[in-house]
């Protein structure tokens, strides 16, 4: 019998009020986390407190609740700033990663014989702004799904405006070789973008060290609430953008002749913000760091070592991306089961039904990716700070019964 | 007049249904297969082997040896599918190898939701002989047909974001899928149209529907004048059928019978419609008992659908709990003559939708719909009860209805909760689906135990 492997962060499971929920009786595995994630008591509270002791709006009224408001809502702005190693002015609040990139696809002013470069397995928030706004080149995939990040000189050319990719696509859990498409990005005098939407719960993330003009990221997977997202950006890149959206909050002076908008971030944080979501949000990164991002990925990159090695153990079992060296996976693989009578969605609904796993079974708004790889859907397992090995284990063995029907 | 979770062919994967090589129900005296079927499942099925001991043994009659048994749930259904309900349960590895089973899930929100073993050619023999008990049916379903299907696409299995599909894409073998939104409230005029002319084109000889569904349908082309076509028969199913949709429907298709057939995916078609509008069961393919109301809980008539499958070779349930209820009929034996297994007067409509009047006797679906469904105007409603005596009417109406319907709804409510209910009403413009994409007519808010309901 194997020594128990270590659980260095299983004390926060005590932190997730969902955790304690059962299914028919049966605790519940959350393995979705790349969808959504559980929020941890120190989230509701803030978000509650919001709703209980401060409610009013931020940057406009004279009286205390909304100087409190305002005050929450910016020491938000400046924890998400901080978790990022960014200055508070270079974080707008949006309502997700989608509207980040889409904010940044408009504010470039790209037009149709422009291009922007990604991979063929961009989640579609980090796809299709590019595709709407100009041209969207993506660099191939391997058999496998892992994207051929080396071919990106190639796809580079004199139209290319911008670079984009995911730190770590949600379909492959893989940590992309960024500062290689950085490096690139500054030879040509692009900008590059990245979206951090599934790397930002898993790794220290350093704008500053990383060189990237743009990043986004979502609330909802990062222990925050839903409806709130973040964008950075450098000063003078943010700066450089088209006002994406005009109206209250973000106006310095309108008269008759004109008006003149506020500086960033607030020049693009136009009408009343999602106030307890950035407050919420501010909480999740709060909580994050005081666990300490060094001690998340670690625990990340053990459960994805885990759960890897386990899949490739199961007969049937065929990984997204499975070529790509286990030490720059995080907690996250998507994959298909061979087994007869099954499609990949009526798997993630069994081991939901019947062993109370829960994880995310479909195309993961990655369509381009599932079409190249001739795969009609896969099943996804994404683990938070809160999951075990032992979880990980609950769902392969689950799995392995699965195959062997 | 039906109310199944989700019946109709029901492949995984795309819209379609596999068609394989029927299976034979074998024609032994009915009680002699009930035993049957109930001694194969005790003795191999893994799942029962916690009953064995409650049977009273095969001397007893069968009746009296199931109504020793426990309740089948769904929960037992997601715990134990596919090997626990496989005589012998690993089989299932064969049956899966031979491609002569699947699993397939049904389309229910969380309480209701289940995975179930298909064997297709189990499922086509339940939907020929249960065809028998209507001519209408029977004359369809008993040579080669079209079918168009209309119903929630969680019913016809559809994985997440595949987006709309072309009508080539939809149609499988003899059988076209209309529909692929989650509301046919996103339908708008454009929709129903594209649905008119796929009809129009494809000339089916069934259109098997929610009924709730075809109504939406049916009003929708009302108002853009444009004419359905009419298929030989139209076989209702999938959900409740409030009278409020079955007036839309007989209004849009003059004609065309209109048949409920109530079933569901784990249970294969378990009741028909007859000519004479009552329900006859299928006895071909299933035992039906109807668990009567504990006296002062209800109407005596009124009882929940219990179904142990015969014949099915892959999938063997015994006392199953659809999650339904039936009222019997009590009168003299029906008109049309047939007199195999159990008639039925209605279908009641589902446990979890009763809500209860200030006594605590349970109020039934079809109680509501009868009270409500001739109200002028009346388009849709959902009654919720937030408290013993306390009730919310949400409502749909024509437009041009008057206020007064307001003070129409209460009333009845009242009549029918009683003198104590509080009843207020409230008018919305639209009323949204289940996450399931059916419509919940009734319901309580709030947790209750609804096994402390029946006898």
């Amino acid at each position: 019998m194997s020594a128990p492997l270590p659980e260095p962060l299983a004390h926060t499971r005590a932190d997730f009020p969902l955790l304690e929920r059962e299914i028919d009786g049966r605790p519940i595995a959350y393995l979705d986390s790349a969808s959504t994630a559980p929020k941890p008591r120190a989230v509701i509270e803030a978000v509650l407190d919001c709703y209980r002791r401060h409610t009013a709006n931020v940057h406009r009224g004279v009286h205390v609740l909304a100087e409190e408001a305002s005050e929450a809502y910016e020491a938000a702005r400046t924890e998400v700033a901080s978790f990022l190693n960014a200055a508070p002015d270079e974080i707008v609040f949006t309502r997700n990663s989608t509207e980040g990139v889409n904010l940044v696809a408009h504010g470039l002013g790209l037009g149709g014989d422009d291009e922007v470069v990604v991979t063929a397995l961009e989640h579609h928030s980090n796809f299709l702004p590019w595709r709407a706004a100009a041209r969207a080149v993506a660099v191939g995939l391997g058999d496998d799904g892992l994207p051929r990040y080396d071919e990106v000189e190639r796809a580079l050319s004199p139209r290319t405006r911008l670079l984009a990719l995911a730190q770590v696509p949600n379909t492959t859990g893989v940590v992309a070789p960024v500062e290689r498409w950085v490096a690139l990005a500054r030879e040509r005098g692009v900008p590059l973008l990245v979206d951090a939407a599934q790397s930002a719960s898993h790794l220290p993330i350093d704008v500053r060290a990383l060189d990237c003009d743009f990043l986004v990221l979502s609330g909802h997977k990062l222990l925050g609430p839903s409806g709130i997202g973040v964008l950075y950006g450098k000063r003078e890149r943010l700066a450089g953008l088209a006002l994406y959206q005009t109206g209250g909050g973000m106006v310095r002076r309108h008269t008759d002749e004109g008006f003149t908008p506020h500086e960033v971030p607030q020049r693009f944080e136009a009408g009343t913000p999602n106030i307890e979501g950035a407050v919420g949000l501010g909480a999740a990164v709060g909580y994050l760091r005081a666990l300490g991002m060094e001690a998340v990925r670690a625990h990340s990159l053990a459960l994805g070592r885990h759960l890897v090695e386990g899949l490739r153990e199961i007969p049937g079992a065929r990984i997204v991306a499975g070529s790509a060296p286990l030490e720059r996976r995080i907690g996250l693989a998507a994959f298909t089961l061979a087994a007869p009578g099954l499609g990949q969605e009526a798997i993630a609904r069994l081991l939901c039904d019947r062993y109370g796993i829960l994880l995310s079974g479909g195309y993961h708004c990655a369509h381009l990716l599932h079409d190249r790889l001739g795969l009609d859907g896969t099943v996804r397992i994404s683990t938070h700070v809160f999951n075990t090995h032992a979880e990980i284990d609950r769902a392969l063995a689950a799995l392995r019964e699965i195959s062997g029907w | 007049m039906s109310a199944a979770p989700c019946a109709g062919p029901r492949p995984s994967g795309a819209p379609g249904a596999r068609r394989e090589t029927p299976a034979t129900v074998t024609p032994h005296p009915y009680a002699a297969r009930c035993a049957a079927a109930l001694d194969e499942a005790l003795a191999a099925a893994p799942f029962y082997r916690g009953w064995r001991e409650r049977d009273p043994g095969p001397t007893r009659p069968v009746a009296e040896r199931l109504a020793a048994l426990p309740v089948l749930s769904r929960r037992e259904l997601r715990a134990h599918v596919p090997d626990g309900f496989i005589s012998g349960g690993s089989r299932a590895r064969d049956g899966f190898a031979s491609g002569a089973i699947e699993i397939v899930s049904t389309s229910g929100t969380t309480s209701e939701r289940a995975a179930v073993v298909w064997h297709q050619p189990w499922w086509d023999a339940s939907l020929r002989a249960a065809a028998r008990l209507n001519p209408a049916l029977e004359a369809v379903y008993g040579g080669a047909y079209r079918e168009a299907v209309l119903t929630s696409p969680m019913c016809t299995g559809n994985l997440c974001h595949v987006g709309e599909l072309p009508a080539a894409e939809r149609t499988v073998g003899n059988i076209l899928f209309l529909n692929q939104e989650l509301d046919p409230a996103r339908w708008g005029e454009a929709g129903a149209r594209r649905m008119a002319a796929e009809l129009a084109a494809f000339r089916p000889d069934v259109l098997e529907a929610d009924p709730a569904y075809l109504a939406a349908l049916a009003r929708a082309c009302r108002h853009a004048g444009v004419a359905l076509h009419r298929p030989r028969c139209i076989a209702l199913t999938y959900e409740f059928p409030s009278r409020l949709h079955l007036r839309e429907i007989r209004r849009a298709f003059p004609g065309v019978p209109a048949v409920s057939s109530y079933g569901s995916t784990e249970t294969g078609h378990v009741f028909i419609e007859c000519e004479a509008g009552r329900l006859h069961q299928n006895t071909a393919t299933c035992h039906v008992e109807i668990q009567p109301l504990r006296a002062g809980r209800g109407d005596p008539r009124v009882g929940r659908v219990l179904v142990t499958t015969l014949g099915n070779p892959w999938f063997a349930l015994l006392r199953f709990d659809v999650g339904d209820l039936a009222r019997l009929h009590d009168g003299p034996p029906c008109e049309c003559g047939r007199g195999d297994g159990l008639t039925l007067a209605a279908i009641e409509g589902r446990v979890r939708d009763l809500t209860f009047d200030g006594e605590g006797r349970a109020v039934t679906v079809r109680q509501v719909d009868d009270a409500l469904a001739a109200i002028e105007g009346l388009l849709g409603y959902r009654v919720e009860q937030a408290a013993p005596t306390r009730y919310l009417v949400r409502y749909v109406a024509e437009p041009a209805t008057p206020a007064g319907i307001a003070d129409e709804l209460t009333a009845r409510l009242r009549a029918l909760y009683g003198p104590g209910a509080e009843v207020a009403a409230r008018r919305e413009s639209a009323l949204a689906p289940e996450g399931s994409g059916k419509y919940r007519l009734a319901g309580t808010v709030g947790e209750w135990n609804p096994e402390e309901l029946f006898a």
